[in-house]
């Protein structure tokens, strides 16, 4: 079943995988303190935009990341 | 994955943490409905609504239903390959509407010419140009904030690589797209020249002035003052000069810019390059060699 989630619930959904959000608001590795990022770019409970199955990817919400995100649901 | 959904229904069931839009019950679940994880709008932690959408409220679920959530968030990515936001979703829909293969096939082109990082910065920058440009098309957030994003990513020349994007110079038979065969007719096929004059009008900014909103006349004369020496002093293929502005309100202060600057220099050839909703003057500088 195909869930979509509001950006209120990125708390839930980063635990979901076993990640946290620090108090400054960055997905972090609970494990080891390192923030998540996205091809060079944090990843924060504000920009958080898709969790891409294989390595969970998580995607941030700007436009190239996006398009991207489509460039490789293309291959 | 049903399964796993009917178990949090029958859980938030027994807990009295389930709300139920008239007309449907827990049995009208099935797995075609969609799952929508929500910060506000119920006290319950489960809604099933008549739209066949089971509303998630994690932040009114108690303990076991909680745990059950995180299954059913890491069963969803599994099957059906990832979880969006909802507004990222809208805007994924919105990006497929691109022809990706033309675009592909345009930054092809330009593969063996100009510098890896830029490739890839040029083709975000084509991308989110034409989507800006496509009324059928919507963008989430303000283009300036994308590119913002694109200049934090690839660096500050990211703003003018997409001026010059929305200007066409990288079109198909735009300035740098002719460029290879110009230098291919002055000097032979090579593709390390390409990139030499390539990133010297890059750096340099030497193919157009760009006019922002809080620019007044004399900012514009004293940026096209500057372009006209620089191009003097790095004598670049192009021949001219652009001055452009994104939108029509640029019309009166890059006129004036001309008037003034035909003042100081006595002439200036110049041609209108206006296109859309951008307006240009092109000028070229190599007829005031004697002047400068």
């Amino acid at each position: 079943m195909k869930l979509t989630f509001e950006k209120g619930t990125a708390e839930y959904i980063v635990e979901s995988f076993g990640k946290e959000i620090d108090d400054k608001g960055y997905v972090i590795n609970p494990e080891t303190g390192e923030r998540v990022q996205h091809r060079g770019r944090d990843v924060t409970k504000e920009n958080l935009a898709i969790i891409e199955d294989g390595s969970d990817i998580f995607v941030d919400d700007s436009f190239d990341s996006l398009s991207e995100h489509v460039e490789r649901a293309r291959e | 994955m049903i399964s796993k959904v009917y178990d949090l229904l029958d859980r938030s069931r027994s807990a009295e943490n389930l709300e139920t839009d008239p007309g449907v019950t827990t049995d009208d679940v099935t797995e075609d409905w969609e799952l929508k994880s929500k910060e506000q709008g119920s006290e319950c932690g489960v809604w099933i609504r008549q739209s066949e959408v089971v509303e998630l409220y994690p932040d009114e679920m108690i303990h076991e239903e909680l745990r059950i959530y995180e299954d059913i968030v890491q069963t969803s990515k599994e099957q059906e390959g990832q979880i969006e936001r909802e507004d990222a979703e809208r805007q994924v829909e919105q990006i497929k509407k691109l022809d990706l293969d033309e675009i592909d096939e345009l930054v092809e082109y330009y593969s063996s010419l100009i510098p890896e990082n830029d490739l890839e910065l040029l083709k975000n920058s084509i991308k989110l140009q034409r989507a800006a440009k496509d009324p059928e098309i919507v963008i989430e957030k303000s283009i300036e904030y994308h590119i913002g994003n694109l200049a934090d990513r690839y660096g500050s020349h990211a703003t003018y690589i997409n001026h010059l994007v929305s200007s066409g110079y990288f079109d198909n038979g735009g300035f740098f797209y002719q460029l290879r065969d110009d230098l291919e007719r002055i000097e032979g096929p090579t593709d390390i020249q390409y990139r030499d004059e390539y990133e010297l009008l890059i750096q340099k900014e030497l193919i157009a002035e760009y006019v922002s909103d809080d620019d007044t006349v004399n900012d514009i004369v004293l940026g096209v003052r500057s372009k006209i020496q620089q191009y003097f002093r790095y004598e670049p293929q192009t021949g001219f000069i652009d001055i452009r502005g994104l939108g029509p309100e640029f019309q009166e202060p890059i006129d004036e810019t001309i008037e003034k600057l035909i003042e100081e220099y006595g002439e200036l050839p110049n041609k209108n390059v206006s296109s859309g909703q951008e307006v240009g003057v092109r000028i070229y500088p190599n007829a005031l060699e004697f002047a400068m």
